[in-house]
């Protein structure tokens, strides 16, 4: 379709900061960590320069005042016949400018913009399966939240909140698409100091970030018509922030990790221009109970086993050794299926893991690798 | 080279004359085809690039009632139906820089629909594009329009929109590729929100462009609320050429009259340049040449100036079209809807169809005259009086073809199925009849002329006169290439003024309130800027206000497609200024009132075969409803025809209580200025609306009307051009050739002075004589355009207005440019010496 495709990312490249060329964005897509880190933003944005209070279910709704925010599920099912699948559906919330004074009579008049990644990966399956869409906030109605009880939509695909505490996503294309119902197992996690998580130097890059490590799922995934039903373990990441990397950090590399013994593991390292991890990498070890263990950059250890390139792309690396203080290691981290990238306005690995000790599996989880080239 | 063939050159490089009249000749035939033929399928490639802009890559399109349908709609499309090829848009026009400047395609749009409308939007270059969406009065904009107008990104301009200044920021322009570009133009694409602020469309769309496959139409087609209906591509863009099918039409015609005079011009130029050769081609064949070489020679000579003056032709032809191609976008504007593209299409087909002609054409008219003298025995080939006699005799058969001609003219304008086609067949069979009529009428007029020139000038005088049957096989060319030009004008002149005779009547007639309110800058036909609420309630309160009436236009689906809806709130005296064709006027009035019925235009009754007590259906937003006509009645409006409908009957059926004109009628006794000052002080305040007496209405509308026939009347004066040049070249070649004949006048005791008057004398002849010719074919063509081809064009009735200055105008120029001719040659003949000039004897 010709059409107007490009202008959405055009939009939004151009909402966070100044583009020295000129707003198109290049021919491969922009880069997640640009779009939705970016220096210099307008000042009439909320930054997250301190602790906060957070008070559940209100901080699962949105927090318009600030750039960017997102509702990141990811997860790891198998269905009936034992056939494993991943998913991830990520709903953007990104402001095209501060709010401002004066009412704009359309109810299509708005400064937020929604952007939604979804993907499906079918580990038996001949390709990992993903989709990209936007839409426009607004009175209207076509994406946006709502607080009570807490929905956040982006057209049909939707995640929203019962009373029971229970989380309903649903979303999916001609092609594909997810319906899972999904049980919080533990108490929100706040990451960081208290909640506020520093990504760089410069007060006020950092955001406010909480997680449901693990939400036991259940639902059913459907490809090609052929629907199954899907038993599984998810994990709910919330983060808003008007702005996070600083000029020298290039993306980051993101590890949720749900054991089988009950602990979760989460840990990232920011990484610099020069490919060593930033001071500011961090992680949170998540006991069976739900007790936090917070982790700073010396206390976890990445490295990198294998690399795999995309056809015509970035190259990721693709098999980890991790070790993390307090869970028996070394821990290998192994993608379900190299092909996990998603070619969409920004292009980023995501994609379901398998976790190994020596050949013995421990556990699942999803890995996310951004700005790589 | 062979020497015969040298000397054939020779002989034509020794008369520029001739050869540069053959020359020009062909070039201005060729030129004026070319350019009206470039100039109609321009605007028809532009309308084609603006449809295809409107519908980009839709399949097809969700349409609703006149004031756009909820907005819900789409997004119960996106979320509940999850059609996500779906773009919404909210569309309109706005003036550049306010009042008269250029008309600029307003689409609001949503960018994140991804889908749709946006057509070719390719790229957009601009610093902060998100504004686009935070910020209303934000827009992006074509970049060839910002080129035009000196536009650049981030700059602040104002545009008016139904009436109202705006400050608008470019924040950005829309890049294409060259060959898109034409499209892009005068495009300006808004947010949907700044959109639904501008046109009044808050909470509503104007349409929903699709891109579906036809079992998902299907499937949508039947989830649609009532009052929307799905559109595929195809019936839009047939829709909307039916709507400008009539004036397309036309103008091919005008290219056809062009292609007529400018045949007769090359074939006439051309047989001269044969004709006169002749004495040359007999010495030739006397020395040896045979038939075929001669046959060759000629039909070489007339290829190469033919081509010459063709290719000359293509030039100045489309800098022509050039020229043209701003009337018809106008025009189309004016009366069809808003054209925003300007571009020349140079279109290879039409240059190759103008050299084709134009070749051809040479080639015919030199054929004749090149068997002819390839023909002839080598002795007589030169003589003059063979070949006249041989002429003479094909007079009668002549004549009889032509009636025979002028009774199928006849029989196709009379036969009602015959459509356009037929009229043009009449048309072209009229002036074929005529043309073979010319050298009879010629035989039949001149002695009775000759006598009165010889009573009033003497023997010479009617010599000069008498010359012009002596040489019929060339002078009745001359005067049949003249008069056909001629009445080319008068035909054309007489139907322009007829038709405007009958609009400023009918607008006397119907402009019966004494003020007219209406929001400013009208944009185009189909774009009325609603008033605002209650302002009719206001006026009525407005002392020395006798009555108030409202109208609404709007454009609604009926079975035959789109149809324009007129919705009145009549005064007691709005129905009187309305007169009936058909329909008794008492009882269709009642229904009319009663909203029981309503009326058709003349143009709307034509176009669809309607009478009263007929009923048509238009679909409401409760679904599609039947309605009775009452009358039909005379409109000039729009050759679309219009559907009067009584407000009430409206209301019922319509949720749509805006109004875009409002007629204020006097009190009895009350005085025009000073009510026409309180109803604008009624209106004052920042409310764009404008109020104006009927005379300015009425004069406003003739303007318009002008314009629309400027195009006619730019082709009317290249008629003329070409009639000019056609008995200049006529005659030039005539009196040339008379040179040895004038010679013997001299040597038998003609002074200069006699000779010369005797030359301008038969040139002022022949251009009396075609000239009073073209009179009565004239008139015959404008009654064939006027009840013909105008009424089953567009639908209307004429009355036809004779303006002598027309007629008088045709005789004037065509004696004058005939006088003309005669100077130069009269000059030489004057000047010659008659031994050398019988020498070659």
């Amino acid at each position: 379709m010709r059409t107007l495709a490009w202008l959405p990312l055009a939009l939004l490249l151009t909402a966070c900061g100044p583009a020295d060329d000129g707003g198109e964005p290049a021919d491969d897509g922009g880069d997640l960590s640009e779009s939705l880190g970016g220096a210099s933003p307008d000042p009439g944005f909320a930054r997250a320069t301190e602790p906060r209070e957070f008070r559940f279910p209100y901080d699962h709704g949105a927090h318009p005042a600030y750039r960017n925010e997102w509702w990141y599920v990811t997860g790891n099912f198998e269905d009936q016949a034992g056939r494993r699948y991943g998913m991830q559906l990520t709903l953007f919330r990104i402001a095209l400018a501060p709010e401002r004074e004066g009412q704009r009579p359309s109810a299509w008049a708005t400064n937020q913009a929604w952007m939604g990644h979804l993907a499906l990966t079918d580990v038996a399956g001949d390709r990992f399966h993903h989709a990209e869409r936007f839409a426009r906030g607004g009175e209207l109605g076509l994406a946006g939240t709502q607080r009570d009880p807490v929905r956040v939509w982006l057209e049909d695909w939707r995640l929203e909140r019962v009373p029971s505490g229970a989380w309903r996503l649903r979303a999916g294309t001609d092609e594909f698409g997810v319906e899972l119902t999904l049980d919080p197992q533990k108490a929100p996690v706040l990451q960081g100091e208290d909640g506020l998580s520093q990504k760089s130097a410069e007060s006020g890059n950092a955001s406010y970030y909480y997680s449901l490590t693990r939400l036991a799922a259940e639902g059913s995934v459907r490809l090609k018509n052929a629907e199954r039903s899907v038993t599984g373990s998810a994990w709910l990441d919330r983060e808003w922030s008007t702005s996070a990397l600083g000029p020298e950090q290039a993306g980051w590399d993101w590890f949720a990790l749900q054991l089988d013994d009950g602990t979760d593991v989460m840990i990232y390292h920011l990484r610099r221009e020069d490919g060593a991890p930033s001071r500011f990498s961090a992680g949170v070890v998540v006991g069976p109970e739900g007790d936090p263990h917070h982790l700073g950059p010396g206390d976890f250890e990445i490295e990198v086993l294998d690399r795999w390139r995309a056809p015509d792309g970035p190259e990721y690396p693709s098999r980890w050794r991790v070790e993390v203080p307090g869970v028996d290691g070394p821990l290998m981290v192994v993608p379900v299926r190299a092909d996990q990238e998603l070619q969409v306005s920004v292009r980023y690995w995501e994609g379901a893991v398998d976790v190994l000790r020596g050949d013995e599996s421990v556990g699942h989880g999803y890995v996310e690798l951004t700005g790589h080239e | 080279m062979k020497r015969w063939r040298r000397a054939s050159f020779r002989w034509l490089l020794r008369h520029p004359w001739q050869l540069g009249l053959a020359f020009v000749g062909v070039a201005l035939g060729v030129a004026v085809m070319v350019a009206v033929d470039l100039a109609a399928s321009s605007a028809a490639r532009a309308f084609e690039l603006s449809m295809e802009r409107v519908t980009g890559d839709a399949t097809h399109r969700i349409v609703g009632p006149p004031a756009g349908f909820d907005e819900s709609v789409y997004r119960e499309l996106r979320i509940e139906r999850g059609v996500r090829a779906s773009a919404p848009v909210v569309e309109g026009y706005a003036r550049l820089g306010g009042g008269e400047g250029e008309t600029l395609r307003v689409l609001g749009l949503d960018a994140f629909s991804g889908a749709g409308a946006s057509g070719d939007l390719a790229d957009v270059e601009g610093d902060d594009l998100a504004r686009l969406l935070t910020e209303a009065d934000t827009a992006l904009l074509a970049a060839v329009t910002a080129e035009r107008h000196d536009i650049e990104a981030g700059e602040q301009v104002t545009v008016s929109v139904a009436g109202r200044v705006r400050p608008v920021e470019v924040i950005g322009l829309i890049e294409s590729e060259p060959s898109r570009a034409a499209a892009l133009d005068g495009v300006m694409v808004v947010d949907v929100a700044t959109a639904q602020a501008w046109f009044d469309r808050v909470g509503r769309l104007d349409y929903v462009d699709l891109e579906i496959s036809p079992t998902q139409a299907d499937a949508l087609a039947d989830w649609l609320p009532s009052g929307l209906t799905l559109e595929s591509a195809a019936q839009r863009t047939s829709q909307a050429h039916q709507m400008t099918d009539a004036f397309r039409t036309n103008l091919t015609a005008m290219g056809l009259l062009a292609v007529i005079v400018g045949v007769f011009l090359i074939y006439n130029t051309m047989t001269f340049s044969v004709v006169q050769r002749r004495r040359l081609i007999g010495a030739l064949r006397a020395l040896g040449v045979t038939r075929g070489q001669v046959f060759g020679q000629i039909v070489l000579e007339t290829l190469m100036l033919g081509a010459a003056g063709t290719v000359a032709g293509l030039i100045a032809g489309v800098l022509l079209a050039h020229g043209l191609v701003g009337f018809v976008t106008r025009t189309i504007n004016d009366l069809y809807f808003v054209l925003t593209v300007q571009e020349t299409f140079i279109s290879p087909w039409v240059l190759l169809e103008g050299a084709a002609i134009g070749l051809g054409a040479a080639l015919v008219a030199a054929l004749g005259p090149a068997i002819e003298a390839a023909g002839s025995p080598p002795d007589s080939a030169g003589r003059r009086s063979v070949l006249e006699r041989r002429a003479r005799r094909v007079v009668p058969m002549l004549a009889m073809a032509g009636a025979a001609a002028l009774v199928i003219s006849v029989s196709l304008a009379l036969w009602p199925a015959g459509g356009l086609a037929g009229g043009f067949g009449a048309l072209f069979a009229l002036i074929v009849g005529a043309a073979l009529l010319t050298p009879v009428a010629l035989l039949v007029l001149v002695p009775p002329l000759a006598a009165v020139v010889g009573r009033v000038t003497g023997p010479l005088g009617r010599m000069a006169t008498h010359g012009i049957t002596a040489a019929l096989s060339r002078t009745g060319l001359a005067v049949i290439a003249l008069s056909v030009a001629l009445s080319a004008t008068v035909g054309v002149g007489v139907m322009i003024d007829s038709f405007r005779g009958t609009v400023a009547d009918w607008l006397g007639r119907t402009l019966a309130a004494d003020l007219y309110v209406s929001a400013p800058h009208r944009v185009a036909e189909r774009h009325f800027a609603p008033l605002p609420e209650r302002l009719a309630e206001r006026l009525r309160g407005v002392e020395g206000v006798g009555a108030v009436s409202t109208g609404w236009r709007v454009e609604v689906e009926g079975s035959g497609g789109l149809t324009p809806l007129e919705a009145l709130d009549p005064a007691p005296a709005s129905l009187d200024a309305l007169r009936l064709k058909a329909g008794d006027p008492e009882t269709a009035r009642q229904r009319f009132m009663a909203g029981e019925a309503v009326f058709v235009s003349e143009p709307w009754a034509n176009r669809h075969d309607a009478v009263p007590g007929d009923a048509l259906e238009l679909r409401t937003e409760r679904g599609m409803q039947s309605f009775p006509i009452a009358g039909v009645y005379y409109d000039y409006n729009t050759d679309r025809g219009v559907v009067l409908m009584h407000r009430d009957l409206y209301e019922r059926w319509w949720d749509d209580p805006r109004f875009s004109s409002i007629g204020v009628y006097l009190a009895s006794g009350a005085a025009h200025g000073a009510v026409a000052e309180r109803v604008r002080g009624a209106v004052a305040g920042g409310e764009p609306v404008q109020v104006r007496s009927s005379g300015e209405i009425r004069s406003l509308s003739l303007k318009v009307f002008d314009q629309t026939f400027a195009i006619t009347a730019v082709l009317r004066t290249l008629a003329i051009l070409v009639a000019f040049v056609a008995v200049l070249t006529s005659l030039l070649a005539l009196q040339f050739e008379r040179t040895r004949e004038l010679a013997i006048l001299r040597a038998t005791g003609a002074t200069p002075g006699q000779v010369r008057g005797q030359v301008l004398l038969q040139t002022g002849s022949l251009g009396l004589l075609a000239g009073i010719l073209s009179l009565p074919l004239g008139l015959a063509l404008s009654q064939l355009l006027i009840h013909v081809i105008n009424r089953r064009a567009f639908g209307w009735t004429i009355e036809t207005a004779i303006d002598p200055v027309i007629l008088l105008q045709a005789l004037a120029l065509s004696v004058g440019a005939a006088l003309l001719a005669g100077l130069w040659p009269a000059w030489r003949a004057g000047r010659v010496a008659p031994a050398d000039a019988l020498r070659e004897e």
